[in-house]
């Protein structure tokens, strides 16, 4: 038993450690690769995430606030419909950008 | 027929044993000698950072081609004729030259004459070309140009050196190129979308600093001063408070150094403090939307327009306070984010906490919003 196991040769063990090797850095190169692209979706799915540019409006007399989604031709300061409260001119008190949650329906262009 | 199949299988193996053998020593000194003794490791190499460098480089292609598209279509919106003139020359026209810089006298004034002209000669051009256009629709048209001018000359300079690396097979150079465009195409990408804001006239995170001048000026008139720069006079309690910002709503940054000088001389250099309020870069791991206050003129230009606030401070003898509000430089130019909006908040209510604690009643104060007022009055 001893001497059988004495008697393999040795470019077999030769081979079978560049054959798990070759199976090791193939894995290796597999696996990252894999990471890479995941990873890499990863951030291009932050990058590209839809967002919704969204337009506050406000009463001068600070009794009612409407937001609604931006338009083009809005812009901070300027002066929009009365007040449904108090009568008073409204203006555009702010204009921000908030990411879409899933399940929103993705910003749309203002018409043309 | 099984002992045949064992005999032969033997046989094979035994055969192969002796070639396996051979075979590996073979190939293992044939690639010793071709990875040490030759060029091979660094050719290969060299030609897989040459189809990675030729691939982005294809991306930033893209970019500006996406760019240039877009203001191409905002023009004809707008209804305007030879769109592609007016875009193929802004693209390469328009340099500047720096002055000399051994000689130093005078040099910001020579600085500021090269820019002003250039600018100057930019808007004339593209006033003849947009004639009923008005000033806000220009100024956005111009502010969609430069960007779109900006994303041409970076691909311009990035093919120069690609190309000369491959005709001088200059590896190095191909390597620098191959591990900085994955960042530049990153920093790049915004641009494309400022494009689409400075069109639509949405706000950006560099206009932080004229909405913080929009909070303390609210509606009242706006003054010009210089060109595409106002200002406002309102009272915080007991104070004359100088509001100066560049002209909303349309897309430009104008001049607030020099209306600075301009209201200071006005005022006979009765100016109590100087406030000066604009976005800053963020470093990496910081939040957005942080607000900070420190010393010396918040402005980012090349230097004419800063070193006139400067001086204007020194002559009148005005401590000059800092209000910065921190972004990435893709925030700068993307479409204003809820977090800097509430900074803005923030540095307001810190502008007015100087105002009621470093000035007396009476005083006169300039605060300056510095930055791009696109989609701000
Ligand atoms: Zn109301």
């Amino acid at each position: 038993m001893n001497i059988a196991l004495l008697d393999v040769d040795f470019t077999d063990v030769l081979l079978i450690i560049i054959a798990l090797l070759l199976v090791v850095i193939v894995a290796y190169i597999v696996s990252n690769g894999w990471l890479y692209t995941r990873s890499r979706r990863r951030t291009e799915n932050l990058e590209d995430k839809p967002a919704k540019i969204i337009t506050v409006i406000s009463c001068k007399n600070n009794d009612y606030t409407i937001e609604r989604e931006f338009q083009e031709g809005d812009f901070i300061g300027k002066v929009a419909d009365k007040c449904p409260k108090c009568g008073a001119e409204m203006i555009i008190s702010k204009i921000y950008t908030i990411p879409l949650e899933s399940g929103q329906k993705p910003y749309k262009q203002s018409s043309r | 027929m099984w002992l045949n199949m064992i005999v032969a299988s033997t046989i094979l193996s035994t055969a192969m044993q002796i070639d396996w053998n051979s075979i590996l020593t073979l190939i293992f000194w044939a690639l010793f000698f071709l990875y040490f003794f030759t060029d091979l490791p660094q050719k290969a190499q060299f030609m897989r950072y040459e189809r990675g460098v030729f691939l982005r480089l294809a991306v930033i292609e893209g970019l500006v081609k996406e760019s240039i598209a877009k203001v191409k279509s905002y023009l004809a919106r707008l209804g305007l004729a030879n769109a592609d003139k007016i875009i193929d020359s802004s693209l390469e026209n328009y340099f500047a030259i720096e002055p000399v810089s051994i000689e130093p006298t005078d040099i910001i004034k020579r600085l500021d004459h090269i820019i002003s002209t250039n600018e100057d000669k930019f808007k004339r051009d593209l006033e003849r070309f947009a004639q009923n256009i008005d000033r806000d629709r220009l100024n956005n048209i111009a502010a969609s140009l430069a960007v779109t001018s900006a994303l041409y000359t970076v691909f311009k300079i990035l093919r120069h050196y690609y190309l000369l690396g491959k005709k001088f097979e200059n590896w190095i150079l191909m390597m620098q190129l191959y591990l900085l465009l994955p960042q530049l195409i990153k920093e790049l990408m915004p641009y494309v979308k400022a494009v689409e804001t400075f069109v639509k006239g949405v706000p950006i995170g560099d206009s932080a600093g004229p909405i913080v001048a929009f909070k303390l000026a609210g509606l009242a008139p706006r003054i010009d001063i210089e060109e595409d720069t106002v200002y406002s006079v309102v009272e915080i309690e007991g104070r004359k408070v100088y509001v100066v910002k560049a002209r909303g709503p349309g897309a430009t940054v104008g001049k607030p150094g020099k209306a600075v000088a301009k209201i200071a001389e006005m005022l006979n250099c009765n100016v109590a403090r100087i406030i000066t309020v604009d976005a800053a870069l963020k470093l990496e791991g910081e939040p957005t939307g942080l607000v900070a206050e420190g010393s010396g003129a918040a402005i980012g230009d090349v230097g004419p327009e800063k070193i006139e606030i400067e001086r204007t401070a020194v002559k009148c003898g005005a401590p000059l306070d800092a209000v910065i509000i921190k972004m990435s430089s893709e925030e700068a130019i993307k479409p204003i984010s809820k977090e800097i909006v509430d900074g803005t908040e923030k540095a307001y209510q810190v502008v007015l906490d100087i105002i009621r604690n470093r000035t007396k009643p009476g005083d006169n104060v300039i605060v300056v919003g510095i930055g791009n007022t696109v989609g701000v009055y």
